[in-house]
């Protein structure tokens, strides 16, 4: 069932050239959307036209099929977290959380027992008397959630909401949000520019670039099945290897007819001294291997190639010595994308043997 | 420099500015509890054993001090009160909301921080005494009902609140109103007080508007109440006049003492732009 | 600050009060600004701006107030360019203008220079300092009128006791002038060193940390890192100190009335004595005019050279 559907929503500040145009976006209720792309992709626009902070210039949104039109953020049944949080500075924690019920004029009793509920959930019981300016980033983060539980939204918006976090924190906050989100079952939608907060908590990921939807998926989907050359590039730690067609030549694989690029993820290549024997199943390209980060459980290589710079992420102990190497891969795990960078669906094209 | 010789320099110039800030005040305050024959000895006395409490009764007794108390009390008030009015919206509407002028009338406004009481009194006075004005509360306390200065330094204040706490506040269903009390004022309040005492100050020392507003003593303040000191009986009486010169410093010397951080912040605010 | 470049580079968002639901609505949150100014605005135009235009109008008529008002075109200015007295004023309030700005502004920067260091005592002297600032000016006018005293004030026996010839403070033509510059220096120094002293501190430490590590010795480290960097907040203190000293009224009205022989009165006084004494108003309006014009070119001249020049920050 969808909860919020945006209509052919466009967004332009000004008289600029607009940032968002034609945009149609479903999210699924129950679902964690993760809007994923670089910065000034409109994620955190789409975000906060959902919001009602910010007013479409053209087109609709619904929430729960009900337009949204001439509906003030406060009367649209959603929370939201900053990524600075946007707590306010003068008031406790307790007065954070309760602000906004008192808005929503709900009785005193009642927003006690929330407030004990909440913080119990978020674990601020003890820091319900402090001012903001005397809690840890952590704690900040915390409160900027329990006054959006609170409120009992049917709507979670989450802009950035980790990245003002060290690492360590990100990932804890990281596995506490999966697990508020089983626990609530609302809908969330996150944004975010990390592939890995996007792989990790969303349940459904909508990449953007320029203001338009490069891909909808499962993120497992999006890894496996990247529907372009931008979704491939963009998913994956090194990105995919991108070489052109050229790469294959003198090779006997299939490859589509159309195919102008072959990718390749780095994890999915082997390296190796000796060139193995050429068969129809692998992909050998030469070159050399300029650098070479040994992580411990994995190594990272460089490996410059007359068809350009590749990476090979290797999970063998051994490593290789810098000098002339062979990246190898096998033909099931090559992708290839057509000259509009489309990927080629390999069941569905015709193929040709060359 | 050698630093023995470095650090008595220092000493004796730390002792220097001591008494060429503090001797004046402290000759004030000697002044006032001296006799008249006590005041015009000489060689003058630097401490004395009795002090003479009456100087400070008969001040008080040469002017018609509590009237002059009470309007200093109503136009400090009344000026505070009137600027709380005018310029906390003003502040307001020129950081946050966007509106057709907004840069000319901000200009404007800054343009008159340049413009001294003292250019425009007799203009001011004039259209006073046309309207038949004179001599009366409205004289003193409306020209100062507001100030450029407390509204730049608040809209600086306020441009400095982050968007996304209004955003927040706009998602908890506050209304505008309530961003205004409960977020904005809350945060800005360190400068509305700091805005405030300076008003407080300057607003209860002033002598000048007073004495060009006011042609009878119904409404003047206490400053030029103590001015008149001066030509009680003839002769300047020193020690009478210092004593109503206490009177007058003494509510400002106490705060000075009593908010000194918030003083200094003030008028450190003046200065950067 | 990263902040304020991040709100540059991003377009801003339309401001809410623009969102609406309805068309009346709309109306009422358009004229909302206005509503919020209005109050400030109609004081500014009535108490300060109107004054400004009714003082210009009337410097072209003759008025005693009595007598209907008559138009006689430039001639207040005609007179006043040919009165010997009013240059002496003119000049009276360039003498304590330059003296006073001289002195206060570097003895000021002397002192912020002597207590840059944030110790207890510097605290304390830097309040001291600041004192007179605060206190009224009616009260630093009596206080040193009275130390001023020819016979009995404390001045005057200092000089005694060290031997030195006594001194007719106010009382001297040549003298009374800089007696009221001492007074003025006296009371605004302690500010200008607060300013001063707050700009100093908001210099970055690295660049003395900088400077000591290029070994340069602390007379060029004032004069090439502390005194550029300062050097917005010096030429605004001017402007403050110019405005200040223009309208001078206080000392002159309460110590000397403007005598002996107007070797004292300043220009906003003989506004005050054409006015309020002998009603010459249209004549003291055109003298308002002369201190309304130099108050302009001061302050032009400031942001001309502000805009050129002085952009360390």
């Amino acid at each position: 069932m969808e909860k919020i559907v945006l209509k052919d929503v466009a967004k332009a500040y000004g008289k600029n050239k607009p940032v968002i145009e034609h945009l149609d976006l479903t999210i699924q209720k129950g679902s964690f959307t993760v809007l994923l792309g670089p910065s000034g992709c409109g994620k955190s626009t789409i975000l906060r036209m959902i919001a009602g902070l910010e007013k479409e210039t053209a087109g609709e949104i619904q929430i729960d099929g009900k337009s949204m039109k001439g509906v003030d953020p406060g009367d649209r049944q959603i929370a939201m977290v900053f990524q600075n949080y946007a707590l306010y500075p003068t008031m406790t924690v307790r007065g954070n959380i309760e602000f906004g019920l008192k808005n929503m004029k709900i009785e005193k009793s009642e927003r006690q027992k929330r407030i004990a509920e909440v913080a119990k959930m978020v674990n601020l019981e003890e820091y319900l008397d402090r001012m903001p300016s005397q809690l840890s980033g952590g704690q900040r983060q915390r409160v900027a959630l329990a006054r959006a539980i609170v409120k009992k939204p049917s709507v979670f918006l989450m802009d950035e909401p980790l990245s003002n976090l060290d690492s360590k924190l990100r990932a804890q906050i990281r596995t506490d949000l999966i697990e508020l989100y089983r626990k609530l079952g609302s809908t969330f939608v996150y944004v975010t520019h990390d592939q890995v907060e996007a792989m990790s908590m969303g349940t459904d990921i909508v990449l953007l670039e320029n203001g338009q939807i490069r891909q909808h998926d499962a993120p497992i989907d999006l890894y496996n099945l990247p529907a372009n050359l931008f979704s491939a590039r963009f998913i994956g730690s090194p990105p995919m290897n991108i070489l052109p067609i050229q790469a294959t030549n003198g090779s006997n694989l299939t490859r589509p007819m159309a195919a102008a690029h072959v990718g390749m993820r780095p994890e999915a290549c082997m390296i190796s001294v000796k060139r193995p024997a050429a068969n129809g199943r692998m992909l050998h390209i030469d070159g050399e291997l300029v650098t070479r980060e040994a992580l411990g459980d994995q190594t990272l290589y460089k490996v410059q190639t007359p068809y350009g710079q590749m990476q090979v992420k290797s999970f063998s102990s051994q490593l290789i010595p810098y000098g002339p190497v062979t990246v190898s891969a096998e033909a099931a795990n090559l992708y290839f994308f057509d000259e509009g960078e489309q990927r080629i669906d390999m069941q569905a094209r015709s193929v040709s043997a060359l | 420099m050698p630093k023995p010789i470095r650090s008595t320099a220092r000493w004796i110039v730390s002792i220097a500015i001591l008494l060429v800030f503090f001797v004046p005040v402290y000759w004030m305050f000697l002044t006032a509890i001296k006799t008249l024959g006590q005041c015009y000895q000489t060689p003058p006395s630097f401490w004395v054993s009795s002090p003479v409490w009456e100087n400070f009764v008969n001040a008080i007794n040469a002017i018609p001090f509590w009237s002059m108390l009470k309007n200093s009390i109503i136009v400090t008030l009344g000026v505070l009160l009137c600027q709380c009015i005018t310029v906390i919206p003003a502040a307001y509407a020129f950081a946050r909301l966007r509106f057709k002028g907004q840069n000319v009338l901000f200009g404007i406004t800054l343009a008159t921080m340049m413009i001294p009481a003292q250019l425009i009194f007799l203009p001011v006075f004039l259209m006073f005494s046309n309207m038949g004005l004179i001599n009366s509360y409205a004289s003193l306390i409306l020209p100062h009902a507001t100030s450029a200065f407390a509204i730049f330094m608040l809209r600086q204040t306020f441009k400095q609140v982050p968007e996304e706490l209004i955003e927040a506040a706009r998602l908890d269903k506050a209304s505008q109103w309530k961003i205004i009390t409960r977020v904005m004022l809350p945060i800005a309040r360190p400068t509305l007080v700091t805005l405030a005492l300076l008003t407080l100050i300057t607003t209860w020392s002033d002598y000048f508007w007073p004495f060009v507003m006011t042609t009878n003593n119904d409404v003047r303040t206490l400053p030029v109440g103590i001015s008149m000191l001066r030509i009680v009986d003839g002769g300047v009486q020193y020690p009478l006049l210092m004593a109503g010169n206490m009177i007058l410093v003494l509510p400002v010397l106490i705060a000075f003492f009593v908010a000194h951080k918030h003083i200094i912040k003030a008028f450190t605010y003046m200065g950067d732009k | 600050m990263k902040k304020g470049v991040v709100a540059l580079a991003c377009p801003r968002p339309r401001p809410f009060w623009s969102r609406t639901r309805e068309k009346t609505k709309t109306a009422g949150r358009r004229m909302l600004p206005y509503l919020l100014i209005a109050p400030a605005m109609v004081v500014l135009f009535v108490f300060l701006l109107y004054p400004i235009g009714y003082m210009v109008f009337l410097s072209f008529f003759e008025w005693n107030m009595i007598k209907p008002m008559e138009f006689v075109g430039l001639q207040n200015f005609i007179t006043m360019f040919k009165d010997p007295a009013f240059f002496q004023t003119l000049l009276n309030t360039l003498q304590y203008t330059f003296f006073t700005l001289l002195f206060g502004m570097g003895l000021a920067i002397l002192a912020a220079l002597f207590l840059k260091k944030n110790t207890r005592l510097n605290r304390f002297l830097q309040s001291t300092i600041f004192m007179p600032y605060v206190m009224p000016l009616v009260s630093v006018a009596f206080i040193w009128m009275w130390l001023m005293d020819t016979d009995y004030g404390l001045l005057n026996f200092l000089l005694q006791t060290l031997h030195l010839p006594t001194v007719d403070w106010l009382g001297s033509t040549s003298v009374a002038m800089y007696s009221l510059i001492l007074v003025s220096v006296w009371k605004c120094v302690g500010y200008n060193t607060l300013i001063i002293l707050s700009a100093m501190q908001a210099v970055p430490n690295y660049l003395y940390e900088a400077a000591s590590l290029d070994r340069a010795p602390a007379r060029r480290t004032f004069f090439k890192i502390t005194l550029p960097m300062i050097s917005p907040s010096l030429f605004f203190l001017t402007l403050m100190n110019l405005i200040a000293c223009f309208k001078v009224f206080e000392t002159v009205n309460l110590m000397t009335a403007g005598g002996p022989v107007n070797a004292t009165t300043t220009l906003v006084y003989s506004i005050y004595r054409d006015g309020f004494q002998f009603y010459k108003l249209g004549y003291a309006s055109a003298e308002g005019v002369v201190l309304m014009v130099i108050i302009g070119i001061c302050t032009l001249l400031y942001f001309g050279v502000l805009s050129k020049r002085v952009h360390y920050r």
